[in-house]
């Protein structure tokens, strides 16, 4: 299951792993190919290559899943 | 490469764009010395004192059309005006110029038989003048945006904060509330995280203009995103927007 992470700031990333390689690629990216998350909404869409990064510098972070008991 | 003065992209003096009443723009930037030669010496000798001074000029037609020259000009004097021009073409990563503060000194109107009238003004830097590079272009957006096909490569990072400027020359909301603009940035040149700070304040009317000043780390490459706060139709925001890395 792919991790969720919380955006601690405005994001903006390729929507799918198409549209990342598609980026990598150099390649132009449609509007629709684009994807915004809020300040403090969580998504599990964050590209895989970002995600160190964003970590290191504060920009997200992981929601740790509750175990029920 | 040689410019000339085609390739003058921009003048816009607190959102007013005025490119296309001007024929002359000068800017001095100075460095202030003190003489220090001492007795005995047989030439002339000069130290910078540590302070940088920049004034600027620009002249031409006298246009009293709304937001034109006349419009710009006349209550200016004695205002701190936010300046960028762009002398490399109006096209993201090109350099551009702003100044943090050009103090308006004088508004002059030049009338001659049988001449077109003229308008010129004068202003005095009051802080820094930056030299910085162009993220959005001087141009119009309708929809929601960003210029991620566009960003500027700085190669690297950088860790001293930046200075960031917005000159909007016209906003039409069609009933939205505001429209916003954002400095982004990246490590990775896929995710484009919104800059600490690097919010301009919410346009509801043009001309404006803003200057930010951004602490900390700028990432490698920067970007501007813009949206509409609200639901409206027939919205448009022209601007140009850019980023300076102190």
């Amino acid at each position: 299951m792919a991790k969720k992470y919380r955006a601690l700031t405005g994001l903006n990333f390729p929507a799918t792993p198409a549209a990342v390689k598609k980026r990598k690629a150099g390649q132009e990216l449609e509007p629709d190919e684009w994807t915004r998350v809020e300040t403090g909404k969580t998504t599990d869409a964050i590209p895989a290559e970002s995600i160190s990064w964003l970590l290191k510098d504060g920009l997200i972070e992981e929601i740790k899943a509750v175990k029920k008991t | 490469m040689k410019y000339n003065s085609s390739n003058i992209a921009f003048l816009l003096i607190d959102g007013y764009s005025v490119l296309g009443v001007t024929t002359d723009l000068t800017e001095d930037y100075t460095a202030k010395t003190e003489e220090t030669t001492p007795l005995g010496a047989a030439d002339e000798t000069h130290a910078f004192t540590g302070l940088l001074f920049s004034k600027m000029s620009q002249s031409g037609f006298f246009d009293d059309a709304a937001g034109s020259s006349h419009a710009t000009l006349v209550d200016g004097n004695g205002l701190l005006r936010v300046v960028c021009y762009g002398v490399e073409g109006n096209t993201a990563g090109k350099n551009f110029v702003g100044f943090s503060g050009a103090l308006q000194t004088q508004y002059r109107r030049g009338l001659k038989v049988g001449d077109l009238h003229k308008a010129s003004a004068d202003y005095v830097g009051s802080g820094a003048k930056n030299e910085g590079k162009i993220l959005h272009a001087h141009g119009a957006e309708t929809t929601v945006g960003n210029t991620q096909a566009t960003g500027v490569d700085n190669a690297a990072s950088s860790a001293t904060g930046a200075v960031g400027y917005l000159e909007v020359s016209a906003l039409t909301l069609g009933g939205y509330t505001n429209a916003i603009v954002t400095l982004q940035d990246s490590a990775d040149n896929i995710t484009f995280a919104d800059i600490s700070g690097g919010a301009f304040t919410a346009n509801t009317a043009a001309p404006a203009a803003q200057r930010l000043v951004i602490a900390g780390t700028i990432r490698r490459y920067t970007f501007i995103r813009w949206a509409y706060t609200g639901a409206g139709t027939g919205q448009s925001i022209t601007f140009m927007a850019g980023i300076v890395r102190t």
